[in-house]
């Protein structure tokens, strides 16, 4: 009778300790369930930041040596190539008759005889672009560069 | 009941030599091991020590170790100082001493002691079975009253600080159903055998 009153004990102090273990292999699970959710709700949210963007690299060379690459430069789509130098970089330009003319990047510029020309890459080299920076729309992906040049 | 030697007329009683040193030998080993699985968070043999010393001498001494590991340990512990914190772990370690007093008591009362060593007897599993589940369950009592006590001290609430340290509550319950299974009834006979041949010597 006593054997049996101590077994019976021992069971329900196992299935005790098989339910603490339960419980709290639930509450883990449900911690990094609540934890993974509201990571992805944030993820979500930044996402939705980026719905209207695109993403270009950006090359800035300023022909002494010096290069400044700008890799994933988030832009608002259908900006041009001047909106998104201006928002890398301080830009002055005038306006002539083909469009914008850049003088100076980030206060590089403005000597005789030496242009700031900018190029687009087409899979196996550069290529020069075809128009004006204010007329050209960026799309998602495209790799640019300035090139400070001196004839 | 531990009675000692008295002097004189007066009724003083001293814990008996052999008793002092179990504690002492006890509470170094449970010092020297924690420092050694400092590396393992909440992986400790304290426990186990600390069980197995009050299993074979009774809840008094287990405690005894518990809180006197604690003393050093807790004092000198690289991750700091706190003294809530350090009487709350004294308590608490002292639980695993109390409940190895009273199963060791119970288990005097029903069958041999110390148990059954042989691993073709099933009474032997049985008896393993029966320390992991007491580990485990000491270990839960012991983490749920640290961590009330450290909730109440640092004011956070219990769920959370719970919630917070359910990893590692669970690692030290599952480590010490483990060490509890497979290490207590080895520790409690081969402490026995010391004991007794020390007795026939």
């Amino acid at each position: 009778m006593t054997n049996d009153r101590s077994g019976w004990m021992w069971l329900s102090m196992g299935l005790l300790c098989a339910f603490i273990l339960a419980s709290s292999l639930a509450a883990y699970y449900y911690i990094e369930y609540t934890n993974y959710k509201n990571l992805y709700v944030e993820t979500l949210i930044e996402l939705q930041k980026y719905e209207n963007s695109i993403f270009i690299d950006l090359l800035i060379d300023y022909g002494n040596g010096t290069m400044e690459w700008h890799n994933r430069t988030c832009v608002p789509i259908g900006s041009s190539l001047l909106n998104a130098t201006q928002a890398i970089a301080e830009v002055e330009y005038t306006i002539g008759t083909y469009g914008v003319f850049v003088t100076k990047i980030n206060g590089v510029g403005g000597e005789s005889n030496a242009y700031w020309l900018w190029y687009f890459w087409n899979g196996t080299g550069w290529e020069w672009g075809p128009v004006a920076c204010d007329a050209y729309t960026l799309r998602n992906g495209e790799i640019i560069s300035w090139l400070y040049t001196r004839s | 009941m531990i009675i000692g030697d008295n002097i004189g007329d007066k009724n003083i009683s001293f814990l008996p030599t052999r008793t002092v040193s179990f504690i002492g030998v006890m509470t170094a080993l449970c010092i020297s091991t924690n420092y050694l699985m400092i590396g393992l968070v909440n992986v400790k043999l304290m426990d186990l020590l600390v069980f197995v010393s009050g299993y074979i001498m009774g809840a008094s001494v287990g405690a005894s170790v518990g809180v006197l590991t604690w003393l050093v340990y807790g004092t000198l512990n690289p991750f700091g100082f706190n003294i809530p914190t350090l009487i709350a772990t004294c308590v608490g370690e002292s639980f695993y001493g109390i409940i190895g007093g009273l199963l060791g008591k119970s288990q005097r009362k029903k069958s041999s002691f110390p148990p059954s060593m042989s691993l073709t007897e099933k009474s032997f599993w049985k008896t393993n079975i029966k320390f992991g589940i007491a580990g485990f369950i000491s270990t839960f009592t012991y983490d749920m009253f640290t961590n009330l006590i450290t909730s109440l001290v640092f004011d956070i609430p219990l769920i959370l600080y719970i919630a917070m340290g359910i990893v590692f509550t669970t690692i030290h319950e599952i480590s010490n159903f483990l060490f509890f299974f497979f290490g207590c009834n080895i520790l409690v006979n081969a402490i026995m055998k010391i004991m007794l041949r020390e007795v026939k010597d």
